[in-house]
């Protein structure tokens, strides 16, 4: 029965990390759908994907979570081009390595809101880093405090919302793991 | 997993994230008033106009893969159209005060406003 | 405790963070810009990086010591002043070396740029209070006696007849200004404008615009798009006193002693020297259009010619830096 059991866990594993990437991507989708609002920095989003993404770090490991990631990224890559590509992949994996490493450590002083704030702000730092590559003009920062504020309220929703889900997200993987 | 959502140190993170880029902005705000917009492609200056002098529509097709098509009229200078997918660019709308940016990543344009006019005089 | 050691963390994080990034500011886009008054004109110096002040305060001394000590015609403790007075004498090599250049303009511009019209300059007393139009004899004899070819240098040593009047006047800006660029060289700086009295040096990376003064009016009629050089200007606007409706300016024909009259109204040369495109500035304007671009052409530089009339000569060069802002100006040929 042990043998039985352990089997079971470690086959489930993949695709537990298969219905993830796919909800992950769902989520970014719709995002997509939402429209620009005026005062902030158009293609800011609040990055509910985000919530999979931390989930993964703290309850699957750090390999799982990047691979959450790395399929956010690739989906980006397949519809929307290679800039926005580089532009998810460098704000994704700067997130993601906050979330596990926060997760782990922060002991029980950093709540989720705390965590899903500085996600938010490593994810926009990423990708400001990558816009200044890309056109090579220190003009992007002038993005930067908007941004940052921008990112303190949606981690603050995400983490929320986070919270929130994760009964459910914690019920998913058992069902699925057994 | 833990249990806390919000705690003391979520609150003072937040408090002294938002006061530095509120700082950082009103910092922006009291910048010289004027009206170059410098125009970059791949990191070299293509062009610099100025704002106030512009009296007719100029429109601007920088040599770029996407193509965009810059329009600088009434004092505002921005993207009027680009061939890129997410046409972020086009989206950010009118540029008029200094700091004002837009950036066209696949196109590696930036369209951004500098303080008030020539760095010096010659006469 | 672990909550305290935690937010103690967090703080200190945050608080390196900042200081890093406030060092980091200042050090790249720390900037200093001042204004002073000397070799009779007003000088602003826009620096830009982690020397900047250091770099200001020089740039502000070495314009003053140049001025004092070397080039001014009057003030009695310079160079000048005391060589023009004994017909010569003693110099140190760089006082040399700026007569030389001086002297390869006059040579190349067939006399148009002559340097030794001091006493000239000094019957018209542009500037003074004794601003008064010349007689025909005057000029004669004191254009007699002055003539940049009268002049014998080397081995540090310089040596003229008497009525040579060695004048820094057209070029003791743009000499200021090489030496302020050789000396940033070792300052810590990225960025710098420096003007004086419009003889204009840009130093460092990235572009520069530099707006030309409206011949006819107020602020500037173009701007010059370019990359560190050195940009200057002679115009028939500077300095002039006007008698019985007639405007007497100050740059001199070197043959008449009188004001150069062929239509133009100002002249900007852009080169890699100053001293060059000072002395350029004022070669070209008085050689006309036409020989003024050939000389530009011969020194490698880059000219805009402007006229009474509005209309706009440039080199090849400076047609691609040039963007006319004043409708009343109108580019010849293009």
């Amino acid at each position: 029965m042990n043998k039985d059991s352990k089997t079971t866990a470690r086959n489930f594993r993949p695709a537990l990390c298969a219905v993830l990437c796919a909800q992950a991507i769902a989520l970014n989708f719709f995002e997509s759908l939402i429209p620009e609002l005026p005062f902030l920095p158009p293609g800011a989003k609040p990055g509910l994907s985000n919530i999979i993404t931390m989930f993964a770090a703290a309850s699957l490991g750090l390999p799982q979570a990047l691979i959450i990631t790395a399929a956010k990224s690739l989906f980006a890559f397949a519809t929307r081009g290679f800039t926005a590509f580089i532009m998810s992949i460098s704000g994704g994996v700067l997130s993601c390595l906050a979330a596990y490493f926060l997760l782990k450590f922060a002991g029980r002083k950093l709540g989720y809101i705390g965590i899903s704030v500085i996600c938010s702000l490593c994810h926009n730092f990423g990708q400001l880093c990558a816009g200044c590559v890309i056109t090579g003009s220190r003009m992007t920062f002038y993005y930067a405090p908007f941004l940052a504020l921008f990112g303190v309220i949606t981690g603050i929703l995400t983490g929320l919302i986070f919270a929130a889900v994760l009964p459910a997200l914690e019920k998913q993987k058992k069902y699925i793991l057994r | 997993m833990k249990n806390r959502v919000f705690g003391k140190v979520d609150l003072i993170l937040i408090a002294a994230v938002t006061v530095c880029a509120l700082l950082f902005i009103f910092m922006r705000g009291s910048a010289s008033d004027g009206g170059t917009a410098v125009i970059t492609v791949n990191s070299s200056v293509i062009e610099e106009l100025n704002l106030k002098e512009i009296k007719e529509r100029t429109v601007i097709t920088p040599d770029t893969d996407p193509k965009v098509t810059i329009v600088a009229e009434n004092g505002e200078i921005y993207f009027e159209s680009s061939e890129c997918r997410d046409k972020i660019c086009v989206r950010t709308g009118r540029l008029s005060k200094p700091g004002d940016t837009a950036v066209c990543l696949p196109a590696k344009t930036v369209v951004s406003i500098t303080g008030s006019g020539p760095d010096a005089i010659t006469y | 405790m672990k909550n305290r050691s935690l937010l103690i963390f967090i703080s200190a994080l945050l608080c390196v963070s900042a200081i890093v990034f406030a060092a980091v500011y200042a050090a790249c886009c720390s900037e200093k810009q001042s204004t002073f008054w000397v070799m009779d004109t007003i000088s602003t110096v826009k620096v830009k990086g982690p020397g900047a002040r250091a770099a200001a305060e020089k740039a502000e001394e070495i314009t003053r010591n140049l001025d004092s000590s070397l080039l001014s015609r009057h003030s009695e403790s310079s160079l000048t002043y005391r060589i023009n007075k004994n017909a010569g004498g003693k110099v140190p090599a760089e006082y040399a070396k700026y007569i030389q250049t001086m002297l390869e303009v006059y040579e190349k511009s067939s006399g148009a740029f002559d340097f030794t019209l001091g006493n000239v300059s000094d019957l018209w007393g542009i500037g003074t209070d004794n601003e008064r139009v010349p007689s025909d004899e005057e000029l004669k004899e004191a254009l007699s006696s002055a003539g940049a070819d009268k002049i014998k240098v080397g081995d540090g040593e310089i040596s003229f007849p008497e009525g040579v009047a060695v004048d820094f006047g057209a070029s003791g800006k743009g000499i200021a200004l090489d030496e302020i660029s050789n000396s940033f060289k070792d300052c810590k700086i990225n960025r710098a404008v420096v003007s004086v009295g419009g003889s204009v040096m840009l130093y460092g990376k990235g572009d520069f615009t530099v707006g030309i003064k409206n011949p006819g009016g107020e602020g500037y009629m173009a701007v010059l798009n370019l990359g560190s050089s050195f940009v200057s200007t002679s115009g028939s606007y500077e300095r002039y006193f006007e008698k019985d409706g007639v405007r007497y300016h100050h740059i001199l024909d070197p043959e008449t002693g009188r004001p150069v009259s062929n239509g133009l109204v100002s002249v900007t040369i852009i080169s890699g020297s100053g001293a060059l495109s000072d002395a350029l500035s004022t070669a070209c304007f008085v050689l006309g259009t036409e020989k003024g671009m050939e000389l530009c052409r011969a020194f490698g530089c880059e000219g805009v010619f402007i006229d009474g009339g509005g209309t706009v000569y440039v080199t090849d060069g400076a047609a691609g830096m040039l963007e006319i802002t004043d409708s009343g100006y109108h580019l010849e040929g293009r």
